[in-house]
Formats: C-alpha cells, structure tokens, sequence
C-alpha cells in the first residue's frame, strides 16, 4: 500500500506517520511538507513541497490512499495568503488526487467548519447544518474546503472521502497559545465548556479510517466525551487557572502578538482569542459505533490527565544533569576504532513528567548533546523521563525495556545500542572503584531518588 | 525459508559442572535438530566472553557433531579472522578437513568481533581488524582452490605453500561473513559472501538492509570462487504450546543474552566474573505483560521468536516479507534449561517450519 500525507511534519502528522511508519502492509509512505519530518523510516519518502505547487501531483502516482492535514491553524499572515493555502491548497490536492484516480481520501476538517458561532445544537452531530463565520478565517476556509469537497464528491464517486473534524487537539508540541499555556500548566479560565480532543487519538481515528473496509465515507466528529468549563478541567486534573475577564482577554488580543513577535510564544492568532463565548458541544458517536473508535482521551478531563501524565512539564534537574555529564563524558572519549565511521542523528525524546528534547549527533564516532529535537533524524528514541531514571537506579534494565516496548525505535536501530552503550557505560564506572566510582555511585543514588510530584497546585 | 540452530554456549552463573553439562547438552539438542530437518547448526567462535559465550573452540565441537549427525549442516558462525586469532592456514586446513569428514556438510562464516576482552587477550591490532579479515576472506578461498598458494599482502608474506587438504565441496564450501547495518550488509554483499546478522530494528528497516544486500550481491565481484546470496537472521527464539510459559522462559532469555552482550561490547571494559549488569530473574507480572503485547505490534523490532506457535508463525511471516532467507534461531540462550530448548526444537519443527 502506498499512502501520501499532505503536512507530515506538523503535531497531527507527526504521530500519523508513526503509525504508518509502524503498519506493515504500507509498503511506500511520502510525505509533503515544506519543514524536513520529525521520523525517519526506510520506506518514507520526504519531500519538501508545497501544497499550492501543481507538480506535487507527481508524488500520488500510484497512491492507494491520501491523507491531507496540511493546513495554516493560525498566525498572522494576509487572509489571501492563508486561504490560498487552505483552500487553494486543498484544491490542488484534491485535482491529484482525481487525475491519478487514488481511491480513498482522509481529510481532517475540525468542529471549527460548523462555524464558531452561538446558537448550535447541544449536542451538534455531523448532520447539524455548517454556518459560515467570515471574521474568523479559520473557521471560514475549514467551511469552505468542505464545500469544495462536497462538490468534487458529487463529481468523482469512486473516491471514497473521509472529513474528520476533531475538536481541539491537544498534546505533545502544539504549536499555538494553548499549547504555550498548558507547558506552564496553566489554563485560561472560561465559562463555555472546551471541546477538546488527544492528539493521538485523532490519529488513530485517520488510521482507522484508513483501514476502514468497506471505506468509511462521510463526517465524522472526533471530541472528548463530557465538555467542561475550564474551571472545572483545572479542579480535576491540577493545573492553574488564569481568570480572565472580558478587559484581560481585550489585553491578552493586543499583548500576545507581541509576544509572539518577540519569541516568548508562539504566534497568536488573535481571531482565536475572541472565539471562546460560542458553546460548542459535539458527540462524536458515529466515530465509536462506525469506525470503532476507542479515544484514550475519552472525557475532556481524561484529555488534560493524559497531557498531564504524558507531556513534559519543566525538565527534572536529574535528567538534565545526567545528560549533561554524559555530554562531558563524551567530549573527553575518543571514538572507539569500530564506530568510526558512524554518523547518526538521534532524537532523544524523553515524555511525562520531568522530560525533555535531546539531539544525540555522533560524528565520526564522536557524540555530542544538544537541546532540542533535530529535523530531520535518524532515529528516534522515545521514553518516559521517569524511566530512564529507573534504569540508571537499577530499577528496571536496558534489556527489559528493549522488549517490552517501553522504549520506542524509529528509524535506524543503531540509536538504541548507542543508548544502551551511554547506560551500560554509566553503570560500569558505577561500579569501578575508587574516587571515580564513588563519585559516580553518589550521583546514581541521587538520580535514583523518586521522583517528585510536579508541581501543579492551584 | 530454512531454519537452522545457533550456539553460543551460553551459561547463566557458570560453574565446572554447568560448563560440561551445556556442551553435552548442546550436542543433544544438534542431534534432535538433525533429526527434525533442521537446516544448519552454526556455532560462534568467542574467547573469554564469560557467561555470554562459552564457544572458544567450534572447530572441535563442529567436528563432534559432524560425527553424530546425518543431514545437517555444519557452520561457523563466524571463524574470527584477525590472524592473532587464526592464522589463515590454519583455517583453510580445519575447514577442508571438516568438510571431508563431514561429507561436504561445511558452510563457512567469518568475523572480527569487536569486544575488548578478545582485542587485548589476543593483542590484536584494533585499528586493523577490518583489514585484516578482508586480507585473509580473500586468501583462504585461493588456498583451498590452488595446488600451490602463494600469498604477498598488507599482512602476510607466503611462498609457495601446498595448503592441504581440500575440501570436498566444489568449488568449496559456501562463505558467509556477519554483518550488522545497511552499508556492512552491502558490503559482505559486493564481496559474494553470504550474510549473517542479528536481528533487530523494525521491518522496514530489515527488508531495506536485505534489499540493499541483494542489490551488493547482484553486481558483486565474489572473493571466492563461488557466490553465495544468503540472507540470514539470528533471533532469540523459543517456542513452546504455551505461549506464557515461552514467553517467561524466552523473554528472560532473550534480555540474558542481549544484557550479557552489551556488558562486553557496550560498556568500555573488560569484565571479568559473573557478569553484574545482566538480570537473571523472570521479568514481573506486568512486564511480561507487556513483552508479550509488544511481541507483533505494530512498528515493533523483529527480534525475538517467542511465544506458542501461532505467535511464532506470526514472527516468521515478517522475516519472510523482509526476504530473508534463513533463521538461525538462538535458543540455547543463558536461563532457558535445556528440556525446554529440546521442547521449543519440536514444537517449532512440528507447528511453525512446515508453514513456510
């Protein structure tokens, strides 16, 4: 099977093609995005492309599916040119699609497509009529695509159209405001209740759409069970609450672009900031019953539990020390005779509680630490921050984590027995003797110590 | 897809009375393997690698089960080739004898190994290793096949030499060399040999190396007189009919072995004793849980072949689709007694091989 995403280096694509990554009966996998990927695999194909370029249509060739995330959420670019993306764009994928005849179409609208406006149903289902909202030009081009696409449903019957439309995606790296705010675990106090979905799960839902047989066409809702209010979210999950008030959140519509022009969070759009007094409450049953989705996130409080237990808040000071003098380390070791000529870029993606982002680049040999995640990688090495402290304790070990899958490999396998060498190394001068062993031993039991609950007190 | 069997000699907390058990028990095993239609026994040639590998001397142990066996093949896997371990003659001499008191039964794989402990018993030049097993894969395949050999290299200075005697398969016996990433597969490939590897990494990331072998092989300028395109895999595998109990058994086992390995080639020393990293116990109650979940998931590594026999055909079929040609299943792995070895020998003879 060969699929094609359309945005495969964004928050959704990212995870959507892990899982292709991971399915064994696609055998060919591109992606078409103008940033590199955040995953590498042997059989995915990165290209850097933009979605208003007619000659991407190249790419769908032989294509039995296309998913189509790409899409401008938010920022502060001229209205021509974010509908030129949005719509344009989706336009010049969908005449791809049509002109090499690929049978199956996912596209991920969003609750924003019924128009962000008061006045819906409770709850609103996929047959709800969709109302334009010109002001907000969001909402306005996910309506629009989803006229175009009834349009060319009608023309092109033999493509089957999947139009998902999540709620709020929440979860790891979010691009906007809302993602800025909840890495400080905080929420901004409001009275309408937020519709939100986990990242993951609207993955899921793409893959199971994807595999759907006989093809899942149609709309269907994907949100969290049980909207509420924001302060009813921060009561049960332990995160703050920002009151605002209607002069705050007239503040925070002139403070935060300046903000983001200044780098201290992402760029604001500030259309979204006036959208939070329509009620949007959407049941996303047909998704349950239709396509058997099981979201993990199945309440709003169980979305923001899960963004608690699964997203790194602050880095632990442990993690932070213990790559540091692995960084030290490194720089002092020559290059072993047999790595040599190794040269790998890896990801280190440590999650939950006390986690963070490394760059692990061997050169030659040579490894060397950096902040942050590279793009695009080798590999990625994906586990929680607690557990690699669990290993450095001797709580658990390398080889157990290896099979129980509680450390995640993508891309070139080599990055795990780098990793495996960085513990086994560690806990072999644990144990030498002398000032260096003790040195080591005192700085394991430190590391070792239990974690400490973050903070997250109102 | 041929099956064949693995030996490392493995023993999880030696003492004198284990170390002539194993051996005693691995010939055992060898002779049951023949009976059951295996493919090949190939052994590992390692030196001091306490617990991990007891296996110092394949060429003795091969000889015996060349004796005791009918069908089965007989192979190193690998003979290490940098020459403070093997002069190459000396090779070419036990190889061809092997062959003939075999009845032509040898395949012939080759190394360097990459531990410390070995580098420095033997003092062997580190920077060279590469050099040298390229040296002397080119050299034995000549002694074999030349009445008279003659030999002025990087390392060696041969007059002209009768290396007797010859092997009994013609042209002679089929080489193989280990192989661990994409671009040393490609490379065993180029050279003509036969490829043996250790199974890990997703199955994209295998059905590439194995595509990228096959593509060396293709346009290869064989250093024998014979080519041989041979991709094959060593994972740990046991199988048995019930799945939880393989899986106890076989997890444990399989992370003795991958532990054991990564303290020799992984921590930067030398160990000496009973090996202190490696766990020994069962893995918990929800760790097998989850080890056995994570068995064929999605995205998951083909590494190990464990569990009842439907999971195993499951394993098998990915290793298939890859393209490879031949497991080489480890199931002699330290902790896993060896009534249970002999039990995942038959059950996988009976239920998983006639599939495929």
């Amino acid at each position: 099977m060969k699929v094609v995403v359309t945005g495969g280096s964004g928050q959704l694509g990212t995870l959507v093609l892990r899982r292709l990554l991971g399915l064994r009966k696609v055998k060919q996998l591109v992606s078409l995005d103008l940033r590199p990927p955040a995953l590498a695999g042997r059989k995915l194909s990165a290209i850097h492309a933009d979605v208003r370029d007619p000659a991407i249509a190249a790419h769908f060739a032989g294509a039995d599916a296309v998913i189509h995330l790409a899409f401008v959420v938010t920022g502060l670019m001229p209205r021509p040119q974010f509908d030129a993306i949005n719509i344009g764009g989706t336009d010049n994928v969908l005449a791809a699609v049509a002109a090499h005849k690929v049978p199956r179409f996912i596209y991920t609208s969003s609750i924003a497509a019924y128009g962000v406006v008061s006045g819906h149903p409770d709850p609103i289902v996929e047959t709800t009529p969709r109302r334009y909202q010109p002001e907000f030009a969001y909402s306005a081009c996910k309506y629009t695509v989803e006229e175009h696409l009834d349009a060319f449903e009608a023309a092109h019957p033999d493509v089957a159209l999947t139009r998902l439309r999540p709620a709020i995606l929440v979860g790891n790296h979010m691009e906007h405001v809302l993602g800025d705010m909840l890495r400080r675990r905080v929420l901004v106090d409001s009275e309408t209740p937020m519709p939100l979905v986990w990242d993951e799960d609207v993955a899921d839902a793409i893959i199971l759409a994807l595999q759907a047989a006989p093809a899942a066409r149609g709309a269907f809702n994907l949100g969290a069970r049980e909207p509420a209010s924001s302060a009813e979210l921060a009561r049960a999950t332990g995160l703050r609450l920002l009151r605002s008030s209607p002069l705050s959140r007239a503040i925070a519509a002139r403070v935060l672009p300046l903000m983001a022009r200044l780098g201290v969070i992402h760029a604001a759009d500030p259309a979204w900031l006036k959208q939070t007094a329509a009620r949007m409450v959407m049941a996303s049953d047909k998704a349950r019953t239709e396509l058997g989705w099981r979201p993990r996130g199945d309440t709003a409080v169980d979305v923001l539990r899960l963004y608690v237990s699964e997203v790194p808040g602050r880095e632990d000071p442990r993690i932070t020390a213990f790559l540091g003098m692995v960084k030290l380390a490194a720089r002092r070791m020559p290059a072993p005779p047999e790595a040599r000529h190794m040269n790998l870029t890896i990801h280190l993606a440590l999650t939950g509680p006390g986690g963070g982002e490394r760059t692990l680049r061997l050169v030659n040999g040579r490894l060397d630490i950096t902040r942050g995640a590279p793009r695009p990688p080798d590999s990625t090495l994906t586990l929680r921050a607690q557990t690699l402290l669990d290993v450095l304790a001797g709580r658990t070990d390398f080889g157990t984590l290896q099979l129980t899958g509680a450390l995640r490999v993508e891309g070139d396998p080599a990055a795990q027995m780098m990793l495996g060498a960085i513990v086994t190394g560690f806990k072999t001068q644990a144990r030498a003797r002398g000032l260096r062993g003790q040195l080591t031993r005192a700085f394991g039991r430190w590391l070792g110590a239990h974690a400490q609950p973050e903070r997250t007190a109102t | 897809m041929k099956f064949s069997i693995f030996f490392e000699m493995q023993i999880a907390d030696p003492t004198r009375a284990k170390e002539v058990q194993v051996f005693h028990d691995c010939v055992e095993q060898a002779v049951l393997a023949d009976q059951l239609g295996y493919h090949c026994v190939w052994e590992v040639e390692h030196h001091g690698l306490y617990e991990y590998s007891h296996s110092s001397a394949p060429e003795v142990f091969l000889a015996f089960i060349a004796a005791r066996t009918q069908k089965i093949r007989i192979g190193h896997g690998v003979t290490l080739l940098p020459h403070r371990y093997n002069h190459p003659i000396r090779i070419a001499e036990r190889v061809a004898t092997l062959d003939i008191l075999s009845g032509g039964r040898v395949n012939w794989g080759s190394g360097k190994s990459s531990s410390l402990t070995e580098q420095h018993a033997f003092e062997s030049d580190i920077a060279n290793l590469h050099a040298q097993w390229l040296e002397a894969v080119e050299m034995i395949p000549r002694m074999w096949s030349s009445d008279v050999f003659q030999h002025k290299g990087k390392f060696f200075d041969i007059p002209p030499t009768q290396v007797v005697p010859k092997p009994v398969q013609t042209p002679h016996p089929p080489m193989f060399a280990a192989c661990s990433k994409p671009d040393s597969a490609a490379a065993v490939g180029r050279l003509g040999l036969g490829a043996l590897n250790f199974a890990f990494g997703s199955d994209d990331y295998l059905t590439d190396k194995v595509a990228e072998y096959r593509k060396a092989s293709a346009a290869a300028h064989p250093v024998g007189r014979q080519k041989t395109e041979w991709f094959a895999c060593t994972p740990a595998t046991l199988v048995l009919r019930d799945d939880k109990k393989a899986c106890e058994y076989g997890m444990r086992g399989a992370r003795f072995f991958g532990s054991s390995m990564a303290e020799y080639y992984f921590s930067g020393t030398r160990p000496t004793g009973k090996l202190k990293g490696v766990p020994r116990d069962f893995l918990s109650p929800a760790d097998l849980t989850a080890a056995m979940a994570a068995r064929n998931a999605p995205g998951s590594s083909v590494a190990t072949v464990v569990g009842d026999p439907a999971s195993a055909r499951e394993t098998v079929e990915r290793f298939k689709d890859a393209g490879v040609d031949e497991l080489i299943l480890v199931m002699q792995m330290g902790t896993v007694p060896h009534e249970l070895v002999m039990e995942s020998l038959r059950v996988f003879a009976e239920d998983v091989m006639p599939h495929f």
